[in-house]
């Protein structure tokens, strides 16, 4: 009992250790965004990779979404002869809750991975120490370019998954399931608004944030060779996930009470 | 100067430095041996920065360095240059960058100014002409030499070399150690070298000092260390192991 009571205690330590090396990291990012000289090369670099190299992997489970929503709600709307419903159902759970979270979880398996791995080997191939010697602040060469581009790009492939979303989830309503285009469109147009919309993007900007900074908080702090860089890969993105989705949901409620949905 | 007082860290609980005291002269050249694992780099990477002690005092140029902030030490380590025991390239950029990080870094000079020094730099090393290679093509000598010329380009009024000469054929060392004298006595470096290399040690050295179980052990001129009464220094700088000395008795 007392052991139970101790690895809990031990545990919920850990878990306040590594919050408080998140913030640190979070606050120190947004310090060096405001001092530090602007630095465009590994900023567009990490753009490149983090937005443009996601863009097929986003284009496909956008539009696979799209679909299967679209084929879903039919399904459900058929029953009670509401099937041109399909349209705003479609369009406002895609740009709502479906792309901004599928969109997120996939860039926290890809570019989350992909930034742990890279910070964790050249900390334990000490490249991390040999620019702190050179006087550069990691956060400011590693960090802050990753932060601006992930939070730059994450909006962006939102935007654009729920674009391609909407418009495979119209030719499988349409073309497929034989529900009347014109309607489909007409309702769609009536019920999407602006703001179902743009709460989608501001969530998924924040979302950005907690993929940059667990997953580079994962790559600094790594320890013990290839083994460590492995396990620091895969608590990113198992962490940013968990993150994204607990953060969706008070998120969600928080901005319903600004914005009333 | 370099002062180090009654510095202490320990791993885990594991101690590894426990207490060490050890002043540098300004433009010195030490020399710091002692068995594999006993703590030469971790030393070496609190006399950088890198690492915070457990309890100590490191004063740079009168200066402790212990209780400042990351942003702070800043200013200390562009005077200070490091070799990292494994080169520490940085392996996403080519020979050029990697040379030349610290003036882009931090715009210390105009773009044909650095390639001239990216260029003479590499000249000393040995390494003219490779400008374009990336670090996973090159051997482990001459990744060694692509971070002593990463190092020695910001002019640093110190340098730290972990163990400069290991990896390299003899004459290639020999090259590194006349370097090292170079530097030392033209530009009037401090330098600490960190090595096991004995005729390194002997070469570089002004004064050497023994670091074991985690304290210096002993220091004083390559004669003095050569002629020390202490078993423990005889039997290391004769390569003799610790079971054949127990055999002796
Ligand atoms: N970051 C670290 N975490 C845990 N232990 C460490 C760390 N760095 C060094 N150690 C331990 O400290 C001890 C001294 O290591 P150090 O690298 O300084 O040895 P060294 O004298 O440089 O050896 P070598 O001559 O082989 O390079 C070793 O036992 C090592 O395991
Ligand atoms: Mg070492």
């Amino acid at each position: 009992m007392e052991r139970l009571f101790q690895r809990f205690g031990a545990g919920t330590l850990r878990f306040v250790d590594y919050l408080g090396s998140v913030a640190t990291l979070t606050s120190e990012a947004f310090r060096s965004l405001v001092t530090m000289r602007p630095r465009w090369r590994e900023t567009t670099l990490q753009v490149y990779s983090i937005g443009v190299r996601s863009l097929p992997v986003v284009l496909l489970t956008g539009a696979f979404i799209g679909m299967v929503f679209s084929a879903q709600s039919y399904f459900q709307f058929h029953k009670v002869r509401m099937d041109t419903s399909t349209g705003p159902a479609v369009s406002i759970a895609l740009s709502r809750e479906l792309a901004p979270i599928i969109t997120s979880l996939m860039i926290a398996g890809r570019v989350g991975a992909a930034m742990a791995a890279e910070i964790g080997t050249m900390r334990v191939t000490e490249q991390i120490d040999a620019l702190r010697s050179m006087a550069v602040l990691p956060v400011e060469y590693l960090v802050v370019p990753r932060m601006i581009a992930i939070a730059f790009s994450l909006p962006l492939l939102t935007a654009m998954s729920i674009a391609i979303g909407i418009f495979s989830g119209y030719l499988v309503g349409v073309e497929v399931l034989n529900i009347d285009g014109a309607y489909y469109l007409h309702n769609m147009y009536i019920y999407t608004e602006d703001k179902d919309i743009y709460t989608g993007l501001i969530k998924v900007f924040i979302f950005a944030f907690l993929v940059v900074f667990i997953s580079c908080r994962e790559g600094l702090h790594c320890e013990g060779g290839a083994e460590g860089v492995g396990r620091a890969t895969t608590e990113a993105v198992v962490n940013s996930s968990i993150a994204i989705l607990i953060t969706n949901f008070f998120v969600t409620m928080l901005l319903s009470k600004i914005i009333p949905p | 100067m370099i002062e180090i007082v009654g510095l202490k860290k320990s791993f885990a609980g594991i101690p590894v430095l426990q207490g060490v005291d050890l002043a540098v002269a300004d433009s010195e050249r030490l020399v710091i041996i002692g068995g594999s694992g006993c703590g030469k780099s971790v030393l070496l990477r609190h006399i950088a920065g890198l690492l915070k002690p457990d309890a100590g005092i490191l004063r740079i140029d009168g200066r402790d360095i212990v209780p400042l902030p990351e942003r702070d030490l800043n200013p200390i380590r562009q005077g200070v240059g490091v070799l990292f025991q494994g080169a520490a390239l940085f392996d996403s950029l080519d020979v050029f960058h990697n040379v030349a990080f610290s003036l882009i870094e931090h715009r210390a000079a105009a773009p044909k100014e650095i390639r001239e020094r990216v260029a003479e730099v590499l000249a000393v090393v040995g390494m003219s002409g490779q400008e374009n290679k990336k670090p996973a093509e090159l051997s482990g000598g001459m990744r060694k030499r692509i971070g002593l010329a990463r190092a020695i380009i910001s002019r640093p009024r110190i340098m730290l070399y972990d163990e400069p000469t290991t990896g390299l054929d003899p004459q290639m060392a020999d090259s590194i150690n006349r370097l090292i004298l170079k530097l030392s006595e033209n530009y009037r470096v401090t330098s600490i070298v960190v090595t096991h290399d004995m005729t390194s040690a002997q070469m570089v050295g002004e004064r050497i000092a023994m670091l074991h179980q985690g304290k210096i052990l002993v220091s004083g001129t390559p004669r003095e260390i050569q002629e020390s009464p202490q078993p423990i220094v005889q039997n290391f700088i004769r390569g003799i192991s610790e079971e054949r000395a127990a055999q002796r008795g």
